[in-house]
């Protein structure tokens, strides 16, 4: 780059080499910023799907009757196992209740015990649930505290 | 299962012809896609593009999603089990409803009813593609029908106050569809509450009734009524109805529902006209006239009634006559230039001219 | 669903101070009362997957990388740093658009580096492994979700199944069933239960029981299953108490035959009898 320099007031100016030296840019259109808006700048480009949006998924009319059929298998598996799980939980409180009938039938010191409302119980904080792959250690033999309960 | 997805992609590559097959019962041409598709439908879309693409260029450079073949295999076959089960329900079954019902559960997945419902004509009844005997049609237009055709009519028909000025309420249950094929060379289906010359409705319409629900069909019949509530009333100074064109006793099956001459001549002396066609001549410089067109199940009884008169009562009548209204239709007529030619036609009088009234006072 | 509201409701007043302090007197000797444990190991892993859900998860979540925004490399990577050549160098670049080239597929159409048609595969860079790396920083090989007790097929294993509940069940008499105790010496059914696995198992088990009340009744007449709504003399009765196994190991000091089944296995193990009886009580999973 060439810029003028006096060294002295009664010299003629001369031209010096000066390397690296930032200079604007020459298309004038486009506007230069300062490093913070820049920062600014491509946070909310980050957040816009202007440029990132793919392109719309178009399907066949044979690859939309696939897809519907898909989705509506997919509809009725999940409607099965709905409908299972629920007939299971029927059987089981149905099961309950009639224990629990029976219980007071047989013996009410027993039903007594058996239906006093557990206040404040939860889930032990040694239980786990389950994870896409075991631990390390699989499974704890040792057992800390003395099974001990009230 | 990496195994299982070679031989599927070779069999894809080298087939001739899919190997899946519904379980279907019955071997109704329509249970099937046509030939041209069904391959690309049931094993994926083939190396030369879907068949359903015209354009060679779209062809290649069309790509299914990935994963939809596989996805695809297991879903179909889980379908088919369901449809086995359902089958094996149905050959048990009494009750022609349930039965009905069974059989429709077991098709309505069926990937090529589905496609064969959806890229064909609904309205045309070609049994190649759409078979309306078999009921998994008939629900899947019943779906079709409710979410757009029906919901259109009964607004029209409550919007130009056909209900209550012609019956007092309607619970559709049938598609009724009105066309008018003439010499006018327009042969569309005419959208209810559309406003329509008089020159294209110079000649009878077309009436097509579909049914939906499992009935005998062979004992049902049926009644058309054409009325026409804005006829001018000079004497009373208002409007009365009048009717304009009334069968009954048509017959239909759930194919064969389309009332248009060709069939009005082939079931010569098995219908009764209750009285002839009059087409609309409005007067001129009065609001555009509703025509109405009822249609009703009779039952199994005959209605064998001519009328002499038009002008009609008909709450009276569907009384009279124990009619069970399932469907309608409304279409509207005002003055233009070709009412004098259809008047002369039809012999008939030379209408009235009323003075021009502008302005918010007639709303129609 | 009318009978089951109408039962919780006759449940809630058959419960109410009046009616519970009208009888005393055990109806029934509690000699003829056992209860019965049915202790679980709940699954360690999540099920697997039938094939099913492994195409239409996979399909899934294909149509959902295919619609899935451009990945913005520049917000994660300052520019011109070493990190971002590191990534842009591990990136399979798309076909870019050339003159005078034929595009079977159609013309790319690239916009920050992803062809718009179709999925973009972000591929992190991986510095190479070694053994110095420390146990932060070292790839993540997740374990078999199968165990030395599959292969030998231990029954008597808790780190068998993994994806599946496990049920203990024990060799009574010559028949398979879950354990029962007597509760002639507590008036407990739970404790009875849980006291009497560990007088049988030992004491190195922790278990969590789920509810006081019973699961189910089991009746007996004369030796043989009767169905749990039987009412009359002489039936013996066993009370199923839910708990679950948390932690330890049940192994009886005795030569007792246990093992830890899931519940197709029961289904063999047991009589057809006893299965039809409890078999609402075994998950499926």
């Amino acid at each position: 780059m060439l810029t003028q320099t006096t060294q002295g007031s009664l010299k003629q100016p001369t031209l010096q080499l000066l390397r690296g030296l930032r200079t604007k840019s020459k298309n004038s259109r486009v506007a230069t910023v300062s490093a913070a808006t820049q920062r600014i700048i491509t946070g909310l480009s980050v957040l816009s799907g202007r440029k990132k949006y793919p392109r719309i998924l178009k399907l066949s009319n044979e690859d939309l009757i696939r897809h519907d059929t898909i989705q509506a298998a997919w509809a009725q598996y999940q409607r099965d196992i709905r409908t299972d799980r629920q007939s299971v939980l029927d059987k089981q409180y149905d099961s309950i209740i009639n224990a629990m009938e029976d219980l007071k039938i047989t013996n009410m010191e027993l039903f007594k015990i058996a239906n006093k409302k557990e206040k404040g119980k939860r889930f032990p904080l040694d239980a786990r649930i389950p994870v896409d792959f075991p631990p390390n250690k699989v499974w704890h033999y040792e057992v800390k505290a003395p099974a001990e309960k009230k | 299962m990496l195994r299982s997805n070679i031989i599927s992609q070779c069999r894809r590559l080298l087939s001739t012809g899919t190997t899946k097959t519904w379980a279907s019962k019955t071997t109704a041409p329509s249970l099937k896609a046509s030939t041209h598709y069904r391959d690309a439908l049931l094993d994926g879309i083939p190396s030369t593009g879907p068949p359903s693409l015209r354009s060679r260029k779209y062809k290649q450079r069309y790509s299914s999603p990935e994963g939809i073949n596989e996805a695809f295999d297991v879903a179909y076959d889980f379908l088919k089990s369901k449809s086995e089960a359902a089958y094996a329900k149905a050959a048990e079954a009494k009750d022609p409803q349930e039965k009905a019902q069974l059989e429709t559960q077991a098709e309505l997945h069926n990937p090529e009813v589905n496609f064969n419902f959806a890229y064909n004509e609904k309205l045309e009844n070609d049994t190649q593609y759409i078979d309306y005997e078999l009921p998994v049609y008939r629900e899947l237009k019943k779906k079709h029908w409710e979410n757009y055709g029906q919901m259109l009519t009964m607004q029209r028909l409550e919007t130009l106050a056909a209900i209550p000025d012609t019956l007092p309420t309607l619970e559709p249950k049938a598609e009724i569809s009105l066309k008018f094929q003439n010499h006018t060379g327009v042969n569309r289906w005419v959208e209810a509450g559309k406003k329509l010359s008089s020159n294209a409705t110079t000649f009878p319409p077309s009436v097509k009734i579909q049914e939906f629900d499992a009935l005998d069909l062979t004992k049902g019949k049926y009644t058309i009524l054409i009325v026409n509530p804005d006829v001018p009333d000079i004497e009373n100074n208002t409007y009365k109805t009048q009717i304009a064109w009334g069968l009954s006793n048509l017959s239909i099956t759930y194919n064969d529902n389309f009332i248009n001459p060709a069939k009005l001549l082939k079931d010569e002396g098995k219908y009764n006209e209750i009285i002839s066609y009059l087409p609309p001549v409005p007067e001129k410089n009065l609001p555009a006239q509703r025509f109405v067109t009822w249609v009703f199940r009779q039952g199994e009884q005959s209605l064998d009634i001519q009328l002499q008169k038009r002008d009609f009562d008909i709450r009276q009548f569907v009384e009279d006559f124990k009619l069970e209204a399932i469907g309608a239709h409304i279409w509207r007529s005002e003055w233009d230039l070709n009412v004098r030619e259809v008047r002369e036609l039809y012999g008939l009088p030379q209408g009235t001219v009323f003075a021009k009234v502008k302005g918010t006072r007639r709303l129609r | 669903m009318a009978s089951r509201g109408l039962l919780t409701f006759q449940r809630c007043l058959s419960t109410s101070p009046a009616t519970t302090s009208a009888t005393s007197a055990p109806a029934v000797p509690l000699s003829t009362i056992r209860s019965t444990l049915l202790l679980t190991r709940t699954p360690v892993v999540t099920p697997e997957l039938t094939p099913f859900e492994t195409h239409f998860y996979n399909y899934q979540s294909e149509l959902e990388r295919r619609l899935m925004w451009t990945f913005p490399q520049y917000f994660y990577y300052k520019k011109g740093s070493l990190s971002e050549r590191r990534f842009v160098k591990a990136q399979k670049g798309p076909v870019s658009k050339q003159p005078g080239v034929f595009f079977k597929k159609g013309i790319p159409d690239i916009v920050h580096n992803r062809e718009r048609r179709e999925k973009q595969e972000v591929i992190i860079p991986k510095s190479e492994e070694d053994e110095s790396m420390s146990d932060f920083n070292r790839a993540v090989v997740p374990n078999s979700r199968t165990t030395k007790a599959d292969e030998d097929n231990d029954i008597k294993s808790l780190e068998r199944a993994l994806h599946r509940s496990l049920y203990l069940i024990v060799k009574e008499n010559g028949s398979w069933k879950l354990p029962s105790f007597a509760v002639e010496d507590s008036s407990n059914l739970h404790r009875a239960a849980e006291s009497g696995l560990r007088s049988l198992g030992g004491e190195q088990i922790n278990t969590w029981t789920v509810a006081r009340s019973p699961a189910a009744v089991l009746k007996y007449q004369n030796g043989k299953l009767v169905a749990p709504e039987t009412q009359g003399e002489g039936l013996q009765r066993e009370y199923v108490i839910k708990s679950r196994i948390l932690s330890g190991l049940f192994a009886p000091e005795k030569a007792t035959e246990f093992a830890w089944l899931n519940r197709e296995e029961i289904e063999q193990k047991v009589s057809p009898e006893y299965f039809q009886a409890t078999e609402f009580l075994f998950s499926k999973v």
